[in-house]
């Protein structure tokens, strides 16, 4: 134990012992075992442990996003970062309130959430209004379902969606057009030259395709994390690699994606964009790879992965393609979100059924 | 590897770090000493019935329990000495069982064995000589080996494997035994092929252990069809053996009899030959002893050496380095309290863990990621059973197939919440258990 580590075990146990300062050791120790991981030897075997655990897997998708992140720095400014803490902080707040009404642990669950909202926003949303969202998203989305774990939806796309019905205007009719070359972003706080559009409105709009070139790269309007195409799969393959989500979702989200958008174009040209357009531009990327594969809303079952994933392909397509909204990504994976259980227990049926037989 | 000559395995299953440390050390014996404490209940079934009293004399290979009944097996005195005393002493797996209590004189005098030729054995007599031996399965589970050799009647049995898979990290005794008597091993295989009259006879090994694999298929003359699996725990249980091997699936609820094939593990079948061709009952076998323990290696071990007298002949533990002695691997085996407990026919090893290697975290809530649901080797789904457990929904725990559960721990292995999801499982099992009664 080095200074530090003792120092804080100390202090846990004098909170806990005192009856006024009691509450805060559930905080304490939750840092505590995020800095130092602390275990007990185990009772019963197994005596092995893979080295995934909750807070790797955590650290690993922060980790994974994080070149998205600082690429919403350089495209728009300092203000992106601001944004950031603005979410952790306001965020933490509402998960530390909830730790110290239930008496539980903070899960480590809240730093992915944390980052993963602001990047879903667009990069001149108010800083109080990004404090609102993810308040609503930490609340509504997950602690009233009773917390890590239990909760439906993913609290994130929970509070976007809360943000863009309550506030259209500021969340989703203006847009800033990203710095490029140089030091862009990285030299000032805000960026002001606005537009009206993102690729997708433009194309809703008028049928004008943005050049893939620039849909890969980042040089496109759009929400904080989505610009560039390239870092968003870069820590996709990095947690399939990892090891850290199944790469079943995403594969078969952007696999149905480009297959009905390939038909969809050839029947209704004007209102289905073809399919390479469609993968790179928008949220859909970003929706696939850190939204779609939350372990907790997600389906748990590889088949019903599968299903998920094609579903949620044919939803955000249609929404895209055939409603008012030049965007489907977070209505698609919340609706799917509802399914997510109907589809495991299908497949429970069907792939559990059959072995209750008695042989022969 | 390529997809076109993908070796046969099953779905599920993990890659723990395998730590065979002990895999070049050649098997030595270790001298019995001190006293010896053998359990009269080292088999599953009904337990021996001690056929000595308190301040008798025994030899090596005396009777000291009779078995009582078809399925149960004789225990043997393992050196010879003094019996001081007849009660429960505690067993590895955790129970405290009818034992008896040998102080040994030094000198290890033995009984005459009677040597036969197995060739001229009928089938009846082979088995008595397996029951009179004291045979059990040598793998972990320690069912008499007589009764897995004489299937119903109506039991068309047509396959034997012989599992040497081994797939526990740490333990390599299997893996030595093959590697150093496979002529024993083969003799035993050959006997009781004829005993099953089956037409195939498989010897299933892990691709780790390609040495011990050649030793059989260089001898084995055909006769055994010898198959290199992935390496990849559970591998050596008998449900994904046979389903690695000949493809078919063990019921829920069945047994390997149920689908035509009987399994038998390495170092039994080492026994049977020993029992039936020379007499001589079960009295030793190989123990891994490792992790933290002094002079890591492979022993030939007396039945009912103490964990105590082995460790001390070995060196003794490092001080402070060790957080839990463990019979058997990793993964499967029994903490034990302290060095008490005896070696007994199923003990594969004896492996002493450090802190770092013995930790589990504390468990936090499940995200559902379904790692369980991908690795469990039985095809259950870990997470609902241990939801169902835990909220005392035991029905729609029996409805998820929860026997079926082979309690490998490869889902407590992956769980990234660190949910001790194995041992609701086998809590779930034991209220179903007494559901039924």
């Amino acid at each position: 134990m080095n200074r530090l580590e003792r120092l804080m075990s100390d202090i846990s146990s004098y909170t806990e012992d005192n009856p006024y300062l009691q509450h805060i050791t559930e905080v304490i120790d939750t840092v505590r075992s995020i800095v130092f991981e602390p275990g007990v030897s185990a009772d019963k075997s197994p005596f092995l442990r893979d080295y995934i655990e909750i807070k790797r897997y955590m650290f690993a998708v922060v980790l994974a996003v994080a070149p998205a992140a600082l690429a919403s720095i350089y495209f728009y400014g300092w203000r992106a970062l601001a944004m950031i803490v603005v979410s952790y902080v306001a965020g933490g707040i509402a998960e530390v309130t909830f730790t110290l009404i239930r008496k539980e642990e903070i899960t480590e669950g809240f730093l992915v959430t944390g980052i993963l909202f602001p990047l879903t926003l667009p990069p001149n949303t108010p800083l109080w209004m990004v404090a609102v969202g993810i308040i609503v998203g930490v609340i509504l989305g997950k602690e009233v379902f009773g917390g890590t774990g239990y909760n439906i939806f993913n609290p994130a796309l929970v509070g976007r969606v809360f943000l863009t019905t309550t506030f259209p205007v500021a969340t989703s009719s203006e847009w800033l057009i990203p710095m490029t070359g140089g030091w862009a972003g990285f030299k000032q706080f805000s960026v002001d030259t606005v537009t009206s559009a993102t690729p997708l409105g433009v194309f809703a709009n008028s049928g004008t395709l943005a050049p893939l070139r620039d849909l890969f790269f980042g040089n496109i309007p759009g929400c904080l994390g989505e610009s560039s195409a390239l870092l968003v799969l870069a820590g996709g393959i990095f947690m399939i690699l990892a090891r850290i989500i199944d790469w079943r979702v995403p594969v078969s989200y952007l696999g149905s994606v480009f297959l009905y958008s390939a038909l969809g174009t050839y029947l209704w040209p004007n209102q289905v964009a073809p399919p390479v357009f469609q993968l790179l531009a928008g949220g859909l990327l970003f929706g696939a790879i850190y939204m779609a594969t939350d372990p907790v809303s997600s389906p748990t079952t590889k088949e019903a992965k599968w299903v998920y994933g094609v579903f949620l392909g044919v939803m955000t397509v249609s929404i895209r393609a055939f409603s008012g909204y030049p965007e489907g990504v977070t209505y698609s994976i919340l609706l799917m979100n509802m399914f997510a259980p109907l589809f495991d227990e299908m497949v429970m049926t069907f792939r559990y059924g059959p072995i209750q037989k008695p042989y022969k | 590897m390529s997809l076109l000559t993908k070796k046969p395995s099953f779905v599920g299953g993990i890659h723990p770090a395998d730590n065979k440390l002990t895999r070049d050390s050649e098997i030595k014996d270790i001298a019995p000493s001190g006293t010896l404490v053998i359990p009269l209940s080292q088999h599953i079934g009904a337990p021996a019935k001690p056929v000595v009293e308190e301040g008798d004399n025994v030899k090596r290979g005396q009777k000291i329990g009779e078995a009582q009944g078809f399925v149960s097996s004789p225990v043997h005195a393992s050196s010879s000495g003094e019996v001081t005393k007849i009660g429960k002493f505690r067993h590895p797996s955790g129970n405290e069982v009818k034992g008896v209590k040998i102080d040994l004189d030094g000198e290890d005098k033995s009984v005459d064995f009677k040597e036969a030729d197995p060739g001229e054995l009928s089938t009846e007599e082979i088995l008595e000589r397996i029951q009179g031996a004291g045979i059990v399965g040598m793998g972990g589970a320690a069912f008499p080996t007589h009764v897995k050799l004489s299937p119903p009647e109506e039991k068309d049995i047509d396959t034997l494997v012989i599992n040497g898979a081994e797939c526990e990290p740490y333990l390599t005794s299997d893996f030595r035994l093959t590697l150093e008597e496979p002529e024993k091993i083969i003799k035993g295989t050959e006997l009781i092929a004829d005993v099953l009259e089956v037409d195939k006879v498989y010897f299933g090994i892990e691709d780790n252990k390609p040495e011990a694999a050649e030793e059989i298929r260089s001898r084995a003359s055909g006769s055994i069809e010898v198959v290199e699996l992935p390496t990849k725990y559970p591998q050596g249980w008998e449900k994904t053996l046979i389903q690695a091997l000949t493809g078919r699936e063990v019921p829920v609820d069945g047994l390997p009899l149920d689908i035509g094939v009987v399994v038998q593990n390495v170092a039994t079948v080492k026994a049977i030959w020993d029992g039936v061709r020379f007499g001589v009952p079960l009295t030793e076998r190989v123990v891994t002893a490792t992790g933290t323990i002094r002079n890591p290696g492979n022993y030939r071990v007396r039945i009912g050496t103490r964990g105590k007298e082995l460790i001390d002949q070995l060196g003794g533990l490092p001080e402070g380095r060790t957080a839990k002695l463990i019979d058997g691997g990793p993964m499967m085996g029994d903490t034990q309290p302290d060095q008490s407990t005896p070696v007994v026919k199923s003990t594969s090893g004896l492996l002493a863990l450090g802190e770092e290697a013995a930790v589990a975290r504390d468990s936090s809530p499940c995200i559902r990621c379904g790692k369980c649901v991908d690795v469990c080797p039985a095809n259950l789904l870990p997470t609902s059973i241990y939801k169902s457990v835990e909220s005392g929904d035991i029905e729609k725990a029996e409805e998820l197939n929860t026997t079926a559960c082979c309690e490998c721990g490869s889902c407590t292995y992956v769980c990234p919440s660190e949910i001790p999801l194995v041992q609701w499982i086998v809590q779930g099992k034991s209220e179903i258990e007494k559901r039924k009664e």
